[in-house]
């Protein structure tokens, strides 16, 4: 053996391979669910991660509360509805303070997050559109017999329910003779202290042609109500055609909101526009399934398809673009100035750059379409595959 | 083998036969410069511009229920080719159970060697018309115009072919219209390509048959060179393998496909008169197509989903992917080498001599053939569904990244100067990571990253059976579509994403998905 080391092999002869290293999994737990389904958006409130999911029962909705380090199980709270409970759209699971609002365009329940306790629920005799949350109120909006929508909110302590206002289907309305549907507002406040809510009414003409050619006319119509004067402060109508449902954004005077093919910025005081943002003439440039982000100075803006822009939002002028993310996600989230969100993958953005740090990873063959959540300090990531709730060590995901 | 463990694989290989093709599907591993297809597969563009045909309707697209009137909708679920009633039973009583709806469960035979105008009139149209009239007994005052359909696959090509017939009734066969809006899970609207390749989907059920049928299916070695195998197909001699392949592909595997290659299947290529008439209707239907993507081997994957478990028959949205057969042929590929490489040992030499060689021989080849077979399978199944076309290259640049090192073996050996490419970074580095472990001594490393442009196979992504484009070729959908992530043919009737993308539709409006038409409240 030594003479051979001496003399030296010929290249063919290596030593044979050692084993190579094994490969860190970034799975650090992971709790399998009692059925495929639809998860919830993950919330993490001290030291837990709190998510709801399907149980295996028809009709039986099951809240878990979990030890973020472990998954250990803290509580668990099942629903039982008349019919079937999945609040698996992004923005209808909220957390607030020590509550969780947990709602479907039809019911909603409010849970105290230390314990898993259901504080009250309500059922809507017609149905919604959203839930946001603005200080101590849930607001929701209907919509009923096409005719009118109506904004309400509840005192999240009592579950007492307020009406606010009402726009209605009519050639004298402020949307003329439009279906209206109220979507989620955000609060901006006048500089004379009054609580202004601004927001948009997505109305729709069921019986008349758009500007596609095509039956059925869907306009962005922006509004702004005093709140504290109980008065429209001002009403835009028709700023764009076809838009998002997602709720708005608001930076300090300024308000942005998802048109067609359009991200604007307007003026909370008057409506006025202050840029708008043109994303593309593609047939997926839209936004149906997207929800505005600001990051620092970024506004994000993804559309379905597979781009994702950033641009200033205090001009409106494009910051960087990435056509390779990918299309029809959910919700955005963002940590570190790293925008999360999956589809079809976990993906991870650089906020700053627009680089896509983690593509579409997935850490089973599931089905990888549900919002991120993170712990605060070590980095972990929280998400499902339809089948199992996971803790993700970002570090190790390729 | 004893006749017993005969009849297995032979009852084995029919039932493997007539799943695997009862719907079309097939194919496997990744794209490779070097591979050898089988499959010709004559590429027409004329397909590919039909695909982006886009009509908008002449008179717009029908009005819906307006405001202040009853709606009670009945949605209507169509199922596709070589489906029944059980392909939607658990959506549409989940859809009644849970929204102001009421549903009808359209059920029609699709193996009839018929034709869509046959099963539209004779069977599809009535049932829904039944449908219709018992909710509009119950609610005289309803508004009907909000009326859909959701169908599937042939579903919708079907729903398609009765909405041109209400509206251009020539010969009075049809009656009124039904639904106004309609929905469609991986419906090739532009034509299903693998209707072109129907005299090519025999060879290939063949090869898989027969790959598996000279394996270990049950765990037993079946030795055809004494079986009365031969014996039981009226075979004999040393030529038995090639015999029995060809009874394979010639008699068992049409046995299958011939459920399949129904009329109806014909009327799907691209550029048919009727998808031609369906496609030059001005159709005023309200729209949304979803479409699945199934990431490769598509045809194991949908092959799965056909032998093992079947989209229905896995609870309500819980259709999730099965690794079954890939896995099962996976093994079949590993124990054809290990075959080969003992085969090859036996023939070294002289010996054996006469017949007894030959039938090795023949075996080696049959087992080599099979390994070939089954490294190229996803390769041809993309061929059989279109997802690669012979003439359909494109050039594209790819990173090579190089890693170089000097080594040597030994105190007084000498330098030698390595190099080795790789076309994944991660390969590279993990070489290169390798590279201490596996040398006496080693310096100077990198990894060079150059480009090479290459003439590639362009790719045309699919559900395993319905090319994406295909699937969301509607004319007038426009941004009225939703992907399908990791699904495939069947899995996406009853999957996640389907469930995910139902409640998407009937929320309607108020969320802004698609088109608020579709809305339809929950209870």
């Amino acid at each position: 053996m030594l003479a051979a080391n001496l003399v030296g092999c010929k290249p063919n002869e290596w030593p044979p391979l050692t084993n190579p290293p094994v490969a860190q999994s970034p799975s650090i737990w992971k709790k399998s669910l009692e059925k495929s389904g639809l998860t919830s958006t993950p919330h993490f409130y001290k030291g837990n991660i709190i998510f709801g999911h399907p149980a295996k029962e028809t009709n039986n909705y099951l809240v878990y509360c979990l030890n973020a380090e472990t998954g250990d199980s803290i509580w668990e709270t099942r629903i039982i509805t008349p019919f079937e409970f999945d609040p698996f759209a992004g923005q209808m699971s909220l957390l607030y303070e020590d509550k969780l609002i947990l709602s479907t365009s039809k019911r909603m329940f409010i849970l105290n997050v230390g314990n898993g306790e259901i504080l009250w629920n309500y059922t809507d005799p017609n149905n919604y559109g959203g839930v946001c949350i603005i200080d101590n109120y849930i607001y929701i909006a209907d919509g009923v017999l096409r005719e009118t929508s109506t904004m309400y909110r509840f005192d999240i302590n009592t579950g007492t329910k307020e009406e606010l206002f009402t726009i209605s289907h009519g050639i004298n309305e402020p949307g003329k003779d439009f279906t209206p549907f109220l979507m989620m507002p955000v609060k901006w406040m006048h500089q004379n202290g009054d609580e202004i809510l601004v927001l948009q009414n997505r109305s729709y003409g069921y019986d008349k042609i758009g500007p596609d050619g095509m039956n059925g006319y869907s306009k962005m119509d922006l509004m702004a109500y005093n709140l504290s004067a109980d008065s429209l402060l001002w009403y835009r109508y028709e700023v764009d055609n076809f838009s998002s449902g997602a709720r708005p954004a608001i930076d300090g005077n300024k308000v942005y909101f998802y048109g067609d093919r359009h991200a604007y910025c307007i003026n909370p005081l008057n409506g006025e526009t202050k840029w708008k943002y043109f994303i593309g003439n593609g047939p997926e440039d839209d936004f149906n399934t997207a929800n505005i982000l600001i990051v620092n100075v970024k506004l994000i803006v993804k559309p379905d398809n597979d781009a994702m822009h950033a641009v200033n939002k205090e001009t409106g002028e494009r910051i960087w673009l990435n056509e390779n993310t990918a299309s029809m996600p959910g919700l955005l989230t963002v940590r570190n100035d790293t925008i999360w969100f999956s589809s079809g993958g976990v993906l991870a953005i650089d906020a700053n750059t627009g680089k896509t740090l983690i593509d579409q990873y997935k850490a089973s063959e599931g089905y990888w379409i549900f919002p991120v959540a993170f712990h605060p300090t070590n980095g972990h990531i929280y998400t499902s595959d339809a089948t199992s709730f996971y803790c993700l060590d970002p570090k190790y995901m390729k | 083998m004893n006749t017993q463990i005969l009849k297995k694989h032979i009852k084995f290989l029919l039932t493997f036969l007539t799943f695997s093709l009862s719907f079309t599907s097939f194919g496997q591993p990744p794209l490779c410069d070097t591979c050898h297809y089988d499959v010709e597969v004559k590429y027409n563009p004329k397909i590919h511009e039909t695909i982006t045909k886009f009509k908008k309707a002449d008179t717009a697209e029908y009005t819906p229920c307006g405001t202040g009137v009853l709606i009670k909708k009945n949605i209507s679920f169509i199922h596709g080719l070589g489906g029944s009633a059980n392909s939607w039973a658990k959506q549409a009583v989940w859809t009644e159970q849970n929204y102001q709806s009421a549903v009808t469960n359209v059920n029609y035979d699709a193996k009839l060697q018929t034709s869509f105008h046959y099963i539209c009139d004779e069977l599809i149209e009535e049932q829904i018309e039944d449908g219709s009239d018992d909710v509009t007994d119950d609610y005289p005052n309803r508004c009907k115009l909000n009326d859909f359909a959701i169908a599937h696959s042939q579903g919708g090509i079907a729903a398609r072919y009765l909405d041109w017939q209400w509206d251009d009734n020539q010969n009075g066969n049809f009656g009124t219209r039904e639904f106004y809006g309609l929905v469609t899970f991986g419906t090739p609207h532009a034509g299903a390509d693998i209707a072109i390749t129907k005299t090519q989907h025999n060879a290939f059920i063949g090869q898989i048959a027969s790959s598996i049928f000279l394996e270990k299916p049950y765990g037993i070695v079946y030795d055809f060179t004494s079986s009365p195998v031969g014996a039981f197909l009226g075979l004999s001699g040393a030529d038995v393998i090639d015999k029995i392949d060809d009874a394979i592909v010639n008699t068992l595997a049409p046995l299958s496909t011939g459920s399949l290659h129904t009329p109806t299947l014909d009327e799907m290529k691209p550029n048919s008169p009727t998808m031609d008439s369906i496609n030059n209707h001005h159709s005023r239907l309200r729209k949304v197509a979803f479409y699945g993507i199934e990431e490769e081997p598509e045809c194991w994957r949908v092959i799965s989903g056909i032998t093992d478990t079947a989209s229905e028959d896995y609870p309500i949205w819980g259709a999730t992917r099965d690794d079954h057969f890939q896995g099962k042929m996976e093994k079949a590929r590993a124990a054809h080498e290990g075959e080969v490489f003992y085969l090859q040992w036996d023939l070294r030499g002289l010996f054996p001599l006469g017949n007894k060689r030959k039938e090795k021989e023949s075996e080696l080849k049959h087992r080599k053939d099979a390994v070939s077979f089954l490294n190229n399978a996803n390769s041809q199944w993309r061929y059989l569904i279109g997802a690669y076309h012979k003439d359909s290259m494109e050039t594209k640049s790819i990173n090579k990244y190089t890693v170089k090192w000097d080594e040597k073996y030994g105190w007084l050996g000498k330098w030698y100067s390595q190099e080795r490419a790789f076309y994944s970074y991660d390969e590279a580095q993990s070489h290169y990571n390798m590279i201490p472990h596996s040398v006496y001594k080693w310096r100077n490393g990198s990894i060079n990253t150059t480009q090479e442009t290459r003439q590639v196979q362009k790719y045309f992504p699919n559900d395993g059976v319905v090319l994406e484009r295909s699937q969301r070729a509607y004319p007038g959908v426009g941004g009225r579509v939703d992907k399908l992530e990791g699904d495939n043919h069947f899995q996406e009737r009853n999957s996640p994403e389907a469930e995910r993308v139902m409640k998407r539709l009937y929320l309607g409006g108020p969320f802004g998905y698609y088109d608020p038409f579709f809305a339809t409240p929950e209870l």
